[in-house]
């Protein structure tokens, strides 16, 4: 026919519509990928080398050995892991400082071969050395003082280098201290280094990898005082390394990062004597002299400090000297100034004056503040690494990271709702584990009482325990090959076991024996027993066989046929995989009685077949990590294309280990490559529990047979018991509800029950939506048409913009009847005009008009309104400013009491939905259609930080009742959080549907998501108890 | 990660990649899926070479089943970077080496690691055909239609299972008999107003290019590369026409 493309002009096949021109589907592919950057991840190769594993990992990045292509020479590449805020400007000055670094060739320090970037993601490739660091060393114990001053004087002259060449290192520790294979030390990490004199921002720009070592960071560090930051800084670290090395110990020590970094600012170290009376009292001199507070008292200079080491070693008197009573003394007047305040005002009061008191005081203040900044910096850099560590699915690093901001007594409790989500997920949902496998546990069946359970695993062992207590009871080792399968007869006194060594019989009389083995390789596959108790059907990847064990004779082939196999709940069916297709067998005669085409839905995926205890459907899980449902009583015979129903988008990442039913049909439970263990209704589909605890894939799965416990075994060695009757802890759920106006608490929610602006009576309901209960009902009369109404939850008020003549607000929560209180206006209301808007504090309300302007009334009213001019619509009202949209992309900010504009907030490139007042009254943050969330000062309208986690536009903003966290919900199904402080990302939670708005529960424990026809709720209980470690 | 499901990216060809140990069953299964989808490419680069459909078949099946036996994913680690290269790579070696041993393989010999359907094949193969195309570059475009049919299944199905199997006939990729029906015909037959067929048409195209990508990343060891891997199929389809 010879039709081309009218758009790229390509030659189109025979039937071809030409909107599916391949070449503009590409294109089209193309631009989508343009639209949505991926993130790196699972990179294997950077530049020319190629990554062969990981040894190490930080807050600054992870350290991978590699292999420089080529070169075939091993190196350490570095990769950094930008951090929230990370832009380009960033990347440039970080490759810019990195590339410093790269040029110090010196004998200690590790020689950096090359600075690159792949795919905008910076790395570095250094050599690599072999011998660990000095951290791995001085765990074995301390060092001698000589042994020590020999390193330190290495270190001290790299440090000098360094120095001299314009670098400071900034973050000293012995596991930045490298060790070649002759135990030569090696300074690396310039990851924080700064060119000396260049003038950093305020505050601590990579918390993380500061804060990661708060026992070697400076006073001038931890008060976050970028000027304070020089040579001395460097010499300070070096001191407190040198001092882990005859020590053990870090100089200052205390529960949390937190009680670490005050001491830092306001102890003294203990004297390292004190720790380990071996050492020198020279040598002590010397690591005091480092550590002083105050960075003039330190050595002048490092090449200073490497001079005295190396007078300590020759035996000469070292310069460092003691401190006397008077130095003592005025020490601790200036790190306690109020103290030394008091007892000045008390013994001479006369002769000082209040104004240095105030000035004095005011240090104070500062220095408070910033030691604040720094703790809620390194609370929100840890969880971000923890956010990072769960979704490596490392538990305990994720445990580790949140532990730190356990407060004791004394310190301020930073963690709120992302802490206790994070700590949620990271918890050990399982109720017992079962540890003694060597290997993978590939196989766990249950014996038909209930009270045990047995266990194969590629240790060649059999084990049974005792359930649900979890003791192991006894240990099979006959079997000697990798088990895959395990099978109990259902009389409990038979066990069938196979693996790469064929299939084994044990047999209990009085008590287990080995009866004997069939030679065969049945890896991946599937044995079972037969109804016929003296039958068993064997399956690899190859084909299936019946056999008689009782004789030990091969009954039937069943050539085509593959694992999976699957036994129906009655022994009649046996359902597996036969060529492309799902086959069922009848059991007695063999034949098939059905076949299900899987199409594309391919054999090669299959992973696991399960019967509905009322052999009505079998389940598929795949490796895609899909499950899907096939109806055998339906007439549908094509598997790919109708009767498979998936239940959920995406009910594993990577395959599915195992599916299983339980007895009673009310759940199936699925494992997986993504180490989840999850439970499901079969009835709608639903998931009902979603347990984390493996710390590998999960291989296998098995209910009780009273259905309270599920079993999971896999590659971590160890079998898991699950119990269905305990409470879940981190509980999503979604249910549908339209026409959401507000939440009043997490599961009532305020609906606009007839949401027809054309109507004069309309219907307002409290509705419990998580019962499905209406709790009460208000009908609202006597409205105009395009009435609006606006709720505030903190107060309880509603307003109704609409209402004949004018505007109504009243209070719902009050059992009172309605406090009406009506507001004469002459505004009015059109399809276009936005709700009403409540202050929290239950004093004003604000409509939208006239004309450009926007009106503000006080309640209870007496007082004329006041008109902001050009305000537009109103979005939020706090108890200073009135926050307004003109224009979508720029809002406007009131003085509420005078009516007149504060200022405009300019920057963002597309309409803002989201404003949000934060506390304090002096910041507000607001979030774009363009996908940036956007900090700023008020009343100066100053932009503080602009941050643009999410891919797609930001909807809504959300705070948590106690202020300190901030959520963003938008277009790309991601509910992000931020620390208010700080202004940092902390964690995610992906839900996968749009969110239009979201709130949290005024008790904090809970977020409310509205995706337009649905409600999705996220509890995260505040139980104490739980939060422990 | 949080929530109910992360970023999913391990693509099947990465989970082929990253097993370390031959025993993990993802990768296997992975890299027999990959297979299952991408044989056509393979037996049109033996009809390009001359083989006869028959032997075609059989090499296809002998190749895949000493691919799955892992024998050659090591053999070929420059090319490791795409399923596409590394197939074609691994196709070259494997042709080597039975040239050598007179080409064992038989059929029948053993259990055909994947189902191949012959007459499909060959019919695919006879209708595309183009001459003086060398054997890389027909191997190179049947491996893009692939794609593209793998996605076109893909939205079929996925317009089904949603119910829109009308839609999908009246506006997807293939017409019927070639007819190109108005949005404004289509509209009146199936009840809809102009507007929303517009609309429909406009998703199901931009699904379709969705699709595209998220076949063409698992066959890519990292996302990252979809793109480039994109461009190049682009340049393959463009050189024909």
């Amino acid at each position: 026919m010879g039709r081309n493309c009218p758009s790229c002009g390509t030659a189109l096949p025979p039937g071809r519509r030409e909107e599916f021109c391949v070449v503009c589907t590409l294109q089209g592919a193309l631009e989508i990928g343009r639209r949505n950057p991926q993130p790196p991840a699972l990179l294997r190769q950077v530049g020319t080398y190629e990554l062969i594993e990981e040894v190490a990992r930080g807050g600054a990045g992870v350290i991978y050995r590699a292999t420089q292509l080529g070169l075939g020479r091993d190196v350490a590449l570095k990769l950094l892991i930008a951090g929230p805020l990370a832009d380009a400007t960033t990347r440039q000055r970080f490759r810019a400082e990195a590339e410093a670094a790269a040029q110090l060739r010196h004998p200690h320090i590790v020689a950096i071969h090359e600075v690159g970037d792949h795919e905008g993601q910076p790395y570095l490739a250094m050599e690599f050395l072999s011998g660990g660091t000095l951290a791995d060393r001085v765990r074995d114990g301390p060092l001698s003082s000589r042994e020590a001053a020999a390193i330190g004087v290495k270190i001290a002259r790299a440090v000098a280098f360094a120095h001299d060449a314009g670098i400071l290192h900034r973050d000293l520790k012995p596991s930045n201290i490298l060790l070649d294979a002759f135990g030569e030390p090696k300074l690396t990490d310039f990851g924080l280094a700064k060119a000396i004199g260049y003038r950093a921002e305020a505050g601590l720009t990579l918390p993380g990898q500061v804060l990661g070592s708060p026992g070697f960071m400076s006073p001038e560090q931890v008060r976050g005082r970028a000027e304070d930051i020089g040579r001395a800084t460097d010499i300070y670290s070096l001191g407190a390394l040198v001092y882990q090395l005859v020590t053990a110990r870090a100089p200052f020590q205390g529960e949390s990062t937190a009680a670490v970094l005050r001491l830092v600012e306001t102890e003294e170290p203990i004297p390292p004597r004190r720790l380990n009376a071996g050492i020198d009292r020279d040598f002590e001199q010397i690591l005091l002299k480092c550590l002083e507070k105050s960075p003039t008292r330190r050595y002048a200079s490092a090449h200073d400090l490497a001079a005295d080491l190396e007078r300590f070693l020759n035996g000469q008197p070292v310069k460092a000297r003691p401190l006397g009573a008077v130095a003592r003394a005025w020490r601790w007047s200036r790190r306690r100034p109020a103290f030394a305040i008091a007892f000045v005002l008390l013994s001479a009061i006369a002769i000082l004056s209040s104004s240095t008191a105030w000035r004095i005081r005011r240090a104070e203040l500062t220095a408070r503040q910033n030691l604040d900044r720094a703790y809620q910096n390194a609370y929100a850099g840890d969880l971000a690494l923890a956010d990072r560590a769960i979704e490596d699915g490392d538990l305990a690093r994720t445990r580790e990271l949140l532990e730190r901001h356990i407060p004791t007594k004394s310190e301020l409790d930073l963690r709120t709702f992302e802490w206790r989500l994070l700590w949620n997920q990271s918890t050990d949902e399982s109720s017992a584990q079962l540890t003694g496998h060597k290997h993978v546990v590939s196989a766990v069946a249950y014996f038909p009482d209930g009270d045990r359970l047995a266990s194969g695993s590629w240790d060649g062992t059999v084990r049974f325990w005792k359930t649900p207590e979890g003791t192991l009871e006894r240990t099979l080792t006959d079997y000697r090959g990798q088990i895959w399968t395990i099978d109990i007869s259902s009389d409990g006194r038979r066990l069938l076991v196979s693996g790469n060594q064929g299939f084994a019989i044990w047999q209990h009389d009085q008590d287990w024996w080995f009866r004997g083995r069939i030679v065969g390789d049945f890896s991946y596959g599937t044995a079972r027993f037969l109804p016929n108790p003296s039958q068993v059907i064997v399956a690899n990847r190859q084909g299936a066989t019946v056999w008689n064990i009782t004789n030990g004779v091969r009954v039937l082939d069943l050539p085509e046929a593959a694992s999976p196999v699957a036994i129906s709940p009655d022994g009649q069916r046996l359902a597996t995989r036969l060529g492309n297709q799902l086959s069922i067998f009848d059991t007695a005669t063999w034949n098939v009685l059905r076949r299900f085409k899987t199409g594309n839905y391919s054999s090669f995926g299959l992973r696991d077949l399960a019967f509905s205890p009322d052999g009505k459907r079998v389940l598929i899980g795949d490796y895609r990590g899909w499950l899907a449902s096939v109806d055998l009583s339906g007439s549908e015979t094509n598997v790919s294309e109708i009767t498979l129903s998936r239940v959920h988008p995406q009910p594993h990442h990577g395959w599915v280990g195992e599916i299983v039913f339980s007895p009673d049909g009310q759940y199936f439970a699925s494992v997986g490559a993504d180490q989840r263990v999850r439970v499901w209704r079969p009835s709608n589909g639903r998931l009902r529990f979603d347990w984390r605890g493996h710390r590998h894939e999960v291989w296998a799965a098995r209910f009780s047979p009273d259905g309270r416990w599920l079993a999971t075994a896999g590659k971590d060695e160890s079998v898991r018991l699950w119990d269905l009757h305990a409470p879940s802890r981190t509980q999503e759920r979604t249910a549908p509800v339209r026409n959401v106006l507000g939440v009043w608490n997490a599961t009532e929610v305020l609906v606009d029950a007839v949401p027809d602006s054309t109507r004069r009576d309309r219907l307002l309901q409290i509705y419990d939506w998580e019962q499905r209960n209406i709790l009460r009902e208000i009908p609202l009369p006597s409205l105009t048409t395009n009435a609006l109404i606006g709720i505030q939850p903190a107060t309880g008020d509603v307003a109704i913009h609409g209402v004949t003549g004018g505007i109504e607000v009243w209070n719902i929560r009050s059992d009172a009847p309605q406090r009406r209180l009506h507001l004469a206006s002459a505004v009015e209301t059109s399809p276009s005009t936005s709700p009403p808007r409540l202050s929290r504090d239950g004093t004003r309300v604000g409509v939208h008009g006239p004309g450009t302007a926007a009106t503000l009334w006080t309640i209870p009213a007496g007082t004329r309104p006041l008109q902001l001019v050009d305000a537009g619509e109103v979005m939020e009202i706090d108890e200073q400013y009135v926050y307004t949209r003109p224009v979508p992309n720029t809002p406007r900010v009131y003085d509420r009491t005078t009516g007149r504009r504060v200022v405009e907030l300019v920057g963002h490139k597309e309409p803002v939905p989201a404003i949000l007042p934060l506390p304090g009254g002096r910041t507000v943050a607001t979030g774009g259609w363009d996908g940036s969330l956007r900090f700023w000062s008020l009343p100066d309208g100053r932009l503080l930080a602009t941050t643009r986690s999410q891919r797609q536009g930001i909807y809504g903003l959300a705070l948590t009742p106690d202020g300190k966290t901030l959520a963003a919900g938008g277009q790309d199904g991601v509910t992000h959080f931020w620390n208010v402080s700080s202004r940092q990302q902390t964690t995610r939670w992906v839900i996968r549907r749009i969110v239009h708005r979201l709130w949290f529960a005024p008790d904090g424990q809970a977020l409310i998501l509205d995706h337009g026809n649905q409600l999705s709720i996220l509890r995260v209980p505040n139980d104490p108890m739980r939060f422990s470690p | 990660m949080p929530g109910g499901s992360a970023t999913f990216l391990t693509t099947q060809w990465s989970m082929v990649l990253s097993a370390r140990d031959a025993a993990s069953p993802g990768s296997r299964e992975a890299l027999e899926s990959l297979c299952a989808h991408y044989w056509l490419p393979i037996y049109a680069f033996l009809r390009r070479q001359h083989f006869t459909p028959a032997d075609a078949e059989d090499l296809v099946q002998g190749f895949f089943a000493s691919l799955l036996a892992h024998q050659s994913l090591e053999a070929v680690a420059p090319e490791r970077g795409r399923f596409r290269s590394f197939l074609l790579a691994a196709l070259r070696n494997y042709l080597s080496d039975q040239r050598d041993r007179e080409r064992a393989l038989k059929r029948g010999a053993g259990i055909p690691p994947i189902s191949l359907d012959a007459d499909t094949a060959e019919s695919q193969y006879a209708s595309q055909v183009s001459d003086g195309e060398t054997p890389e570059r027909c191997f190179e475009r049947q491996w893009a239609w692939s794609v593209l049919r793998r996605a076109e299944e893909q939205l079929s199905r996925e317009c089904r299972d949603a119910g829109k199997a009308d839609l999908h006939a009246a506006l997807g990729p293939q017409t019927e008999s070639g007819r190109n029906e108005s949005h404004a015909a289509i509209a009146a037959r199936l009840g809809m107003t102009e507007n929303a067929v517009r609309v429909a048409a406009f998703r199901l195209r931009q699904r379709f290019q969705e699709l595209v990508r998220r076949e063409i990343r698992e066959t890519v060891s990292h996302p990252s590369e979809v793109d480039a891997e994109i461009r190049h199929l682009l340049e393959v389809l463009a050189n024909r026409s």
